[in-house]
């Protein structure tokens, strides 16, 4: 199975910034999302989501990367806030704890709301 | 492999090896001599000088003898080059060879002049010097520049059969770190399988003999795959063993075994780990697990996960691991996998899932324990689109037997 590569695009909102993220998050899309979340902060927003409404695939190296960016986040006094994913994703961020670091949403809306 | 690159290795890279490359000089240099020699042909046979043919056998018999002697000039610099190979990159290398090899070729083109001045009968144009002086120095440059891209060429191919070898001698050895039998335990049924995504991988399975007829069972993902991953794995599995046979129970042994993982890995690698210990006797099943899969409990048709929670080893030196108990009732059937199985994509690009490993588990959870096992792999097997495994995959099953 050929991975498509992560893309991770910037967008701001009043006081928030969204990572879209899309794509296979795996270890090749470490440089991407880390890259668009230092990129966010540069905008002092009040929080920064990750969307994952277009990824399919994450592998374990994918959830690495993503709890490495929570943790780092979090110990910055940032908590991440996140959306988007498929049931099994939600499933699998739940097992390896990443709600102990960043926040989980249903959709864009809820997130925003909860600015 | 070995052969072959053995075969293609023709370069010189010790004095004792000297006479291959008058070889390579003429074997590279043949076509180029017999198209130069062609050429000289076809243009003094229209001039006073003899027919095609005399002066085709002239030309090759005279640019011959410069290869081979270029060639045989070239192995003090050969040898001078291989001496500073790390610390001459190939470009230099190809400029030197043919720096060389193109001086050397002035000096050929003068000798198959003065040859053809002396094989023919009437004295040729100076024009004939100056298509000497011009083809063969040009000629003899692009046997450098060939020989570096084939001696190039022949390292990548000896680098990638080592690296081959070495990933076959690891995967060999890491094959060694799985259990050679899988225990008996009595009024339990038991199977384990695992199989890596490349040569070597991050998932395991393990048995401990925790004493009392107690045994400890461990199904583990390392992040990552290939060898990084085998080589935590590794490190994983022996702080694993090292402190379940302290028999601390399945929290404090992952507890202890994180602190202990933390200082060994980076921020970006993780080990999801599931621990259970049975208690046969009591028909008890003790949980822990750092971030893994929940095992799925199967009997008469109903299957519940086991909610047990915690942080993947390696990620914060002081996390801690709840337990979580179950009495196990005859015919109860305990599933145990790693995300390699759930993540198994389709053509579509859709996941077996939680779902499919349950539908599987409803259908076939009546099942000996290797049968289920054997069933759930060829259920992944059919969902999956290609041969290609894009993921470790491991599953153990335990039933207690009725």
């Amino acid at each position: 199975m050929l991975n498509k590569p992560t893309e991770a695009r910037l967008r701001r909102t009043d006081n928030a910034a969204i990572i879209d993220v899309s794509g296979d998050v795996t270890e090749q899309g470490e440089q991407a999302i880390k890259g668009a979340y230092v990129e966010a902060l540069a905008g002092d927003p009040r929080r920064v989501f990750l969307n994952f409404g277009d990824t399919e695939y994450i592998n374990t190296s994918g959830i690495a990367v993503l709890i490495s960016l929570v943790m780092e986040a979090g110990k910055a006094g940032r908590k991440v806030g996140l959306y988007g994913m498929s049931a099994h994703y939600k499933k699998v961020f739940t097992l390896v704890r990443l709600p102990l670091y960043a926040d989980m949403f249903e959709s864009e809306g809820e997130a925003l709301a909860s600015l | 492999m070995d052969r072959l690159w053995q075969f293609l290795d023709f370069r010189v890279q010790r004095a004792a090896d000297w006479w291959r490359l008058p070889l390579i000089g003429l074997v590279v240099s043949a076509p180029i001599s017999l198209t130069t020699s062609l050429f000289l042909a076809s243009y003094g046979a229209q001039g006073p000088y003899g027919g095609f043919w005399r002066l085709l056998v002239a030309g090759i018999l005279a640019s011959v003898p410069v290869f081979v002697l270029s060639g045989g000039l070239f192995v003090p610099i050969e040898l001078w080059i291989q001496r500073r190979r790390r610390r001459l990159h190939q470009l230099q290398a190809a400029v030197v060879r043919s720096g060389v090899l193109a001086l050397n070729g002035v000096l050929g083109a003068f000798v198959a002049y003065a040859i053809v001045v002396a094989a023919l009968l009437a004295p040729p144009p100076s024009t004939l010097l100056a298509v000497f002086l011009i083809t063969y120095p040009l000629d003899i440059a692009l046997v450098g520049l060939i020989y570096t891209l084939y001696e190039e060429y022949v390292f990548q191919l000896q680098v990638s059969t080592q690296l081959t070898q070495e990933m076959r001698v690891a995967s060999g050895i890491q094959r060694g770190l799985f259990p050679r039998d899988i225990p008996r335990v009595s009024g339990f049924d038991l199977a384990a399988r695992c199989e890596p995504a490349r040569e070597t991988g991050g998932d395991f399975f393990d048995f401990v003999d925790l004493g009392d007829g107690r045994l400890g069972m461990v199904i583990a993902d390392v992040s990552g795959k290939g060898m990084p991953a085998a080589l935590l794995m590794a490190d994983a599995r022996s702080t694993w063993r090292a402190e379940a046979r302290l028999d601390r129970g399945p929290g404090e042994t992952l507890r202890r075994a994180n602190t202990s993982l933390c200082r060994d890995t980076d921020s970006n690698s993780f080990v999801t780990f599931l621990y259970a210990v049975l208690d046969p006797a009591a028909r008890q099943i003790c949980f822990a697990s750092a971030g893994h899969p929940l095992p799925l409990v199967y009997n008469d048709s109903e299957i519940k996960e086991v909610e047990v929670y915690g942080l993947p080893l390696g990620l914060a030196q002081d996390a801690t691991y709840e337990e979580v108990s179950l009495a196990l009732a005859p015919g109860d059937t305990v599933l145990l996998y790693t995300d390699g199985i759930i993540e198994v994509m389709n053509a579509s690009r859709e996941l077996f899932g939680f779902e499919g490993l349950m539908s599987v588990l409803q259908l076939e959870g009546d099942q000996g324990a290797s049968s289920l096992l054997e069933r759930t792999w060829s259920a992944t097997r059919a969902f999956g689109s290609d041969d290609d495994q894009a993921d470790d995959m491991t599953v153990m099953v335990l039933k207690a037997l009725r």
